[in-house]
């Protein structure tokens, strides 16, 4: 089974400091729900794994977390793709849980519901505490320059390098699902274009 | 009793699309197989199945709320083990009573009946019919465990401890008899009669099936859900085809693409969508399988089959502006495009005579080495075929100069055949090999017979597909499969029952079809034998086995061309090592068979046949004019003498329906004979003057098929 776990903040929607507490304040990021679309078309199964400690803080209810959901369903569905599931944390840090990132407790769930080992499955976000979780739990950690990461200098992306062996470092999901969809083919071809991660950053695709 | 209609339905998160329609019509018939097993459902009730991405469901017409009760007769025991002398209760009886629910009150009630040699006591009791909840719990307990399930998924329930393994998540389940909810569970969840309809374009949040009729209504009309599995198909095909035709176009035929999109959707939304013109300079079979394996896009063709730059989206939402939807397909198939041209752009940047070394890093079986070890012996293969081609074709037909051409084309084309394989194209769709080889090919410039003998060797790669266009596509075809079948064989990888890795047997089918349908004067045998060496001491010999392996495919396949196995087993009884010449030997039976005379001289020849068999010594197929005694004898001779002749000749210029037509004149002499003359005479070369009568007519008559194998 092809299944893809993506952090949901910062790599398919805008973060916000402040917490994404409405359907209204949940927007997609460029070429994000496309790429997710491509991917679910191309048979992977895309899972989301994230953290909503607002739930836990008393910021919004599940009913609002379910509309951001929908939301971003309705607009997947447009593009012809979908999230097979959402799981997330709804506790507080001070709960102490299994599930909060960077414990690895929502990927178990996940290789549970799916029956499949997690090891060598690929997982993406923009921020440390995501891929930690993953490779805990034995993901091949992917990471976006999106959200907490996109303004990272070389220094801060040398020393993420160091916490996360193994991270393949992409501009954003786009680039993410061009490496998933035809990375095999670098071993027999040339490259399409540079390697992945050093790429200059693509244009926007127009919304 | 009261009969009602009952609808049952088990709504989950998306099912695994291309499992669903299997899954639905698995549900549904397992359920109503079960109730009507259980006396709930008559035989004849109707069933109607529904299945959509988020729903399994059945509806069944006049369900009983009860089972009838039903009159059992049970056996207790023998007489004589259950009452004493005197007519009285044994324990042994009275303990049975117990442990079947009765007591000693029954006892005056029991029958006595033989029961083999001794006598028995039987109970007459009634079976209460089972509840409409029993037996339903039942039938759902059994269609959820008899669903082909791709894989399961394994999910907690909501009070956060039990887990439950299932193909996706449950959320609710629906049993409705009529109007009224029968409580059974499934998975977790207790029935009711609330379901949910489209996840997007619901117009209420929850729908209430008012009764088990109002199911499909309620859920279209409240729920924007076409339940049935072939409903929505069939709209998706309305939609298609009024969609293509204001674009004056065709959309593509393509059943399974259908049956998975009819998976995906709950109510479908046809919209028409194009890309940039520039992406049609890529070959079209690239395009199409981008746009239909991975997008699972419909797209749409010109009248002449060739492809245009608009396509079909079947969307599961209809948004008031379309554009969102149609414009969000483009962005996304885009990048897909790209890719296709990238790889076919990169491709070309080689020769395929320049990717030849490659082939020789590839391995192809561990015991057979690489793609390049294969490529020689196809190569040498191919040779092989030419030089008999040459050696059966009357010189008339193909001269010297165009065999050696050929030979040419047929090695040409056998060293880049494979080297497609070794393209990005290929690498990202398999399915393309040899259409690739062929466009690359032609690309280089090299010559249009080479690029079509590349493109046409895989072929006929499926039941009913074509074979090749021209003669070094046919040798290349027929050389790639012998070196497949002669290789794996020689290596002990046989198909067996179900397991065919190799794809062997339609190897072999391929085999057959090239040397039939072409009619080429070659020989299966003489083929096998020239395909050995090519292998040196790589494999051990398999032509026992392969020739086997043919004359069974060869059987199973005429048979399937509606020859009857008679006619197939006198054929083939003579192992014909021109298959070209088989069509025609079964034409000649079959009309053969129609002839008056058939009957008589194929139990003739059947007797002649055993006689032979019996008959001491080696019979020589010759007869002494001199010792022909009787004049039924004499009168065969005569009549064979001639009828031979004329049989014979007709055999060799291949009328084989005119010379079985010729041996009818024989029969009336060949009756007489058995009427009137003794085979086994006491003088010796008498006898064997009649044994070898037999014989040369045996011979006579059997050239084109085993006709004893016609005798009733």
């Amino acid at each position: 089974m092809k299944i893809v776990i993506l952090d949901r903040d910062g790599t398919i929607n805008e973060g916000r400091d402040d917490y994404v507490k409405t359907a209204d304040e949940w927007y997609p990021l460029a070429g994000a729900l496309e790429a997710i679309a491509r991917l679910h078309q191309a048979g992977w199964h895309v899972v989301v794994a994230t953290n909503q400690s607002g739930l836990g803080r008393g910021l919004f209810d599940m009913a609002t977390l379910n509309a951001m959901h929908l939301k971003m369903n309705e607009a997947l569905a447009r593009l012809g793709g979908r999230v097979d599931a959402v799981f997330f944390c709804p506790h507080a840090p001070e709960d102490g849980c299994e599930c909060r990132k960077p414990r690895p407790g929502l990927f178990t769930q996940i290789g549970r519901r799916y029956g499949v080992e997690l090891a060598g499955v690929p997982t993406v976000s923009g921020t440390l505490r995501h891929l930690q979780a993953g490779v805990a739990a034995g993901c091949q950690p992917h990471l976006v320059r999106t959200g907490h990461s996109a303004d990272l200098d070389a220094a801060g992306l040398q020393e993420l390098r160091e916490q996360v062996p193994g991270l393949v470092v992409h501009d954003d999901l786009a680039a993410f699902a061009d490496t998933l969809l035809i990375g095999h083919h670098r071993k027999v071809g040339e490259p399409r274009s540079k390697p992945a991660g050093e790429t200059p950053a693509r244009p926007a695709d127009p919304l | 009793m009261n009969a009602a209609n009952l609808l049952v339905e088990l709504f989950v998160e998306e099912l695994p699309p291309k499992a669903l329609k299997k899954l639905g019509e698995s549900f549904a018939a397992t359920l109503a197989a079960s109730l009507k097993a259980s006396g709930l459902a008559a035989a004849d009730a109707a069933v109607t199945p529904f299945a959509s991405p988020r729903r399994l469901a059945v509806q069944l017409t006049g369900v009983a709320s009860r089972a009838a009760d039903r009159a059992v007769q049970q056996k207790l025991m023998p007489v004589s083990v259950a009452l004493t002398a005197d007519g009285q209760p044994t324990p042994a009886l009275l303990k049975k009573l117990a442990a079947v629910g009765a007591d000693a009150s029954v006892v005056p009630q029991l029958k006595r009946q033989p029961d083999g040699k001794a006598e028995a006591l039987f109970l007459d009791s009634v079976v209460p019919g089972a509840t409409l909840t029993e037996g339903l719990q039942k039938a759902l307990d059994e269609a959820l465990a008899r669903l082909p399930i791709p894989k399961v998924m394994t999910y907690q329930l909501a009070d956060g401890w039990s887990d439950v393994k299932f193909v996706r998540p449950a959320h609710r389940l629906v049993a409705l008899h009529g109007a009224h909810v029968v409580h059974v569970e499934a998975l977790g969840l207790k029935a009711g009669r609330e379901t949910l309809g489209h996840r997007f374009e619901a117009t209420t949040p929850v729908v209430s099936i008012e009764d088990a009729d109002s199911y499909a209504h309620q859920l279209r009309e409240q729920g924007a859900v076409i339940a049935s599995f072939d409903e929505r198909r069939a709209e998706i095909v309305r939609q298609l085809e009024s969609a293509a035709a204001v674009e004056g176009l065709k959309p593509i035929e393509d059943e399974a693409l259908l049956d998975e999109v009819t998976a995906l959707v709950e109510r479908p939304n046809v919209l028409t969508c194009q890309f940039e013109s520039e992406f049609l300079d890529v070959p079209q079979e690239c395009l199409i399988l981008t746009m239909k394996a991975n997008q699972k896009y419909f797209p749409l063709l010109d009248s002449h089959g060739k492809l245009t730059n608009k396509f079909l989206i079947v969307s599961n939402i209809r948004p008031a502006d379309a554009s969102a939807v149609t414009q969000g397909n483009e962005r996304v198939v885009r990048p897909r495009l790209a890719d296709a041209k990238f790889f076919f752009d990169q491709d070309r940047k080689k020769t395929l005579a320049s990717r030849v070394p490659g082939l020789s890093k590839v391995v192809y079986h561990g015991k057979l080495g690489t793609q390049g070890d294969r490529m020689e012996r196809v190569r040498a293969i191919g040779h092989a075929i030419v030089h008999q081609l040459g050696a059966h074709q009357p010189a008339s037909v193909q001269s010297h100069d165009e065999l050696q051409m050929l030979e040419h084309k047929v090695d040409q084309a056998a060293q880049l055949a494979k080297t497609d394989l070794l393209t990005d194209m290929v690498g990202e769709f398999p399915e393309l090999q040899g259409i690739m080889g062929g466009y690359y090919a032609r690309h280089e410039g090299l010559r249009d017979g080479v690029a079509i003998a590349i493109e046409d060797h895989y072929k006929p790669r499926f039941a009913g597909d074509a074979l090749p266009r021209n003669h070094s596509g046919t040798v290349l075809a027929l050389a790639d499969k012998l070196e497949t079948l002669v290789g794996l064989f020689g290596i002990g990888q046989l198909p067996t029952g179900d397991k065919d890795p190799f794809a062997l047997r339609r190897h072999a089918l391929g085999v057959i079809r090239l040397l039939v349908e072409k009619n080429l004067p070659l020989s299966l045998p003489e083929l096998l034998s020239a395909a050995l060496p090519a292998f040196g001491e790589l494999i051990e010999d398999p032509r026992l086995a392969l020739a086997d392996f043919f004359q069974d495919r060869l059987a199973v396949n005429l048979r399937e061309q509606g020859y009857s196995a008679q006619e197939v087993d006198a054929v083939l009884a003579l192992q014909p090592e021109r298959l070209g010449d088989v069509p025609k030997r079964l034409a000649a039976v079959r009309a053969f068979a129609g002839l008056p005379e058939a009957a008589a001289l194929a139990a003739a020849n059947k007797r002649i046949g055993n006689i032979l068999k019996k008959a001491e010594g080696a019979v020589q197929a010759k007869v002494d004019a001199a010792l022909l005694q009787e004049a039924a004898e004499q009168q065969l001779a005569a009549a064979l003498t001639e009828v031979q002749s004329q049989a014979d000749r007709l055999f060799e210029q291949h009328e084989y329906a005119a010379s079985l037509q010729a041996l009818a004149a024989l029969r009336a002499p060949v009756d007489a004979f058995f009427e009137d003359v003794m085979v086994n005479a006491e003088d010796a070369a008498l006898r064997a003057n009649r044994l070898g009568l037999l014989k040369t007519l045996h011979e006579a008559m059997n050239r084109v098929a085993d006709l004893s194998r016609l005798a009733a």
